[in-house]
Parts: C-alpha cells; structure tokens; sequence
C-alpha cells in the first residue's frame, strides 16, 4: 500500500550527520590500521625466511621515524578500537548470571578495562626487569 | 504566570499533492516549563496553520506515535521539553528513513509487515485446553525477555539505524527485539519457526552493531543487545544443525 506520492529522503552523508555515526565510522576506519599492523608482522616474518641480510633491513626499518611514527599511529587506532568494542560487548554476549542475578553492563565493561590494563602492567615488567 | 517566553519551531513540511520535495518552515511558539515539543507543534496546528500533519496519541510516552527527529536526533515529541532547546530553536523533521507522507507524517507499512514476519505471539507446539489453567512461568524465566517487551512501536530506533536507511531489507531493531522477546519467553516453543529470519542476511547479519538504536530508546528495550546476542544464537544455530538429528536450537 505504498502508492501515496510519498518523499524519500536521500542517505548521503549520513556518516557526517550525527556524532554517533562520526564515532562509529572512526571504530570501523580503526581496522586498516589493525590490518596494516598485520601486514607488517607478516613482512618481517618473510624478511626472516629470506635470511640474515633481508631481516637486518626489516629492523632497521623498524627503527626508521617512519615506522615508529607509523607504530604510535597504530597504537592509537587498536586503543581505540578496543575502547569502542569494550563498551558494547555487553551487548553482544548472553546475559552473564552470577548466584541468579545478572552483572550488570557496567561490570562487565569495567573488568574488562581492568583486565587489559593488568595485562599491559604484566607486559611492561617483564619487558623492563626479567 | 511569569514564565512566558517564545521559541522558533524549525518544522520540515510536505504536500504530496503540490511539492516535489519537502522545505522548512518556522513558527514563534510562547512555551513556559511544562510545554513539550509535542505540545509546541499543536500550538502551531490550533493556532498558526491548521494544515501541519503530525501523528500523536496519549501525550505520556506510551502509545509511541509521536516520534520525530529533533533537532537530528530522534525523539517521542511528548517527552522532550521545549524549554531543554532554549534559547536556542528546534528544527522538527519526520523520523529517518521513512518514506514522508505528509509533513511531519511518516509511511510506517514497512514496518508493520516486518513485525508481523518475526511472529510476535507465542507459539505452542500443542495448545494445552484453557481447563487446565494458564502457562506458569517464574519471576527468573520473566525477567529474561522483560525488557525487550516494553518495545512501543515507536519506531526510533529504525530512525536511529544507517543501516536500516541504507537498505531497509533489513529486518531493523525493534522487530528483532520482539522477536527475541518471544524466543527468551519460556512458555514459547516457536523458535525453530523464527531461526530461518534471524540467520539471514535481511535478520541479524544485516546489524553492524553502529549501537544508536539502544541510546535513542525511550523505554530501554536495548535493541542492539537482543539483535546481537542473536548473532550468538544465530551461529550456535548453524553448527547445531550437524550435530542435532532436526537441527536447530530448540530441537
Ligand atoms: S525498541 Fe525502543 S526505540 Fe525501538 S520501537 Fe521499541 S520502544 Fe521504540
Ligand atoms: S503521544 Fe504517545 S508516545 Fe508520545
């Protein structure tokens, strides 16, 4: 029963209209340079395969502004992909139960901040003493 | 009667009869603390042009027909307060990604079909006779589709959705959460009948959790956690079909 003389309203630009969708095509932009991360690795473990010489040149690629500048850009996009993602995970799993109450949202995000930033700690010490 | 002070109300108005495309048109509305966007626009309708087209109902957030975009965002025009805007102005359009009708007035047809294709009643697979009494049920089991039953129809959170707007194949927030609302409910035994609408392109795996329909909802149904926590029964669903002798969750 659509045949009224209705105005459908056009979608371009949509991304741009409200800071929610801003915010939400920053997450999905955060995956190329996730991807880029990837080919990176990728690239040093096949300068490994091509011997001495070819890994010398990776490292000392690795240590090139570029790449550290690269590095911190990328550093930038997974903290706020896995900002991004940490919030709405409640979302995307079955309700948790404990003793027959559910955990609230809240927790959930909260402990999984936590969690990282143990981990990071751990990486940090074992980097810096052991 | 000190407060007394005027706003400009911005609204998007169509005439399928005469326009080729919808314009803006402003009006100077007197408002004091308790004057609602909904009340705003009927001032308008009583007292400077009777022809502005606008649904509405119960005027208490309920019946869920007077959704409108506010200022961009999507809102029940009966719960937002003229007074939040000032003394800046507000700028009404017809909710997103619906075909206008006529000013403020939106086609709701695709919506109504796509709530009835998620079946949303219970379905029995044998109804038991009404002597022997009424379907129990426990405060836990009702608590965990509760929430998705408080939907109204009121349609922002599609307002809400770019992916509904970019193709509105997709079966959208509210309905998946009705119809997860049915799955969750324990005296329900239609799961089976609604898996094929989740698994496909057109039910959960058209959402890519953008997640505004949950923040623009009036009465916390949550929609983006009942389309993707669907995702999560959707795959379950899929592998269970080789191990199960009907396949399928509830088999
Ligand atoms: S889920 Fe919320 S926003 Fe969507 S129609 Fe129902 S009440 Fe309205
Ligand atoms: S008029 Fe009923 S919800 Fe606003």
């Amino acid at each position: 029963m659509t045949a009224r003389n209705t105005y459908v309203r056009p979608m371009t630009g949509w991304y741009r209209r409200n800071p929610h969708f801003v915010a939400y095509m920053l997450r999905e932009l955060t995956a190329v340079f996730l991807a880029a991360y990837a080919g990176m690795l990728l690239a040093g473990v096949i300068a490994l395969s091509r011997g001495p010489e070819a890994y010398a040149a990776f490292q000392e690629f690795l240590a090139s502004p570029l790449s550290v500048g690269l590095h911190v850009l990328i550093f930038i996009a997974a903290v706020y992909n896995a900002y991004t993602w940490f919030r709405i995970s409640p979302k995307a799993m079955p309700p948790i139960k404990l003793a027959g109450k559910r955990v609230p949202d809240r927790v959930i995000v909260v402990s999984q901040f936590a969690g990282c930033a143990g981990v990071f700690i751990v990486m940090l010490l074992l980097a810096g003493g052991l | 009667m000190p407060d007394r002070r005027e706003i400009d109300i911005e609204v998007m108005r169509y005439n399928p009869e005469t326009d080729s495309e919808p314009h803006m048109q402003t009006f100077r509305v007197p408002f004091d603390e308790d004057t609602s966007v909904l009340m705003g626009l009927q001032y308008i309708k009583d007292h400077l042009d009777g022809s502005l087209t606008f649904r509405w109902s119960c005027r208490m957030a309920v019946c869920g027909s007077c959704g409108k975009m506010v200022n961009g965002v999507p809102k029940l025009s009966c719960k937002a307060f003229l007074r939040a805007y000032y003394p800046g102005k507000l700028r009404i359009e017809p909710l997103e990604h619906f075909p206008i009708v006529r000013d403020l007035a939106v086609d709701q047809t695709d919506f109504l079909e796509k709530l009835e294709a998620v079946k949303p009643w219970i379905i029995r697979k044998e109804e038991k006779p009404l002597s022997e009494g009424t379907y129990l049920q426990t405060p836990e089991e009702m608590a965990d589709y509760q929430q998705f039953s408080s939907c109204i129809n009121c349609l922002l959170c599609y307002s809400a959705c770019p992916q509904y707007g970019l193709d509105n194949a997709f079966t959208g927030p509210a309905a998946l959460s009705l119809l997860h609302r049915y799955n969750a409910d324990s005296r329900d035994e239609g799961k089976s009948e609604r898996m094929p609408l989740v698994n496909s392109e057109e039910g959960v795996w058209g959402c890519t959790l953008v997640g505004y329909c949950s923040e623009v909802c009036p009465k916390q149904v949550d929609p983006a956690a009942a389309v993707n926590r669907n995702k999560v029964n959707s795959t379950m669903d899929y592998f269970l079909r080789f191990l199960t002798p009907r396949g399928g969750v509830d088999s």
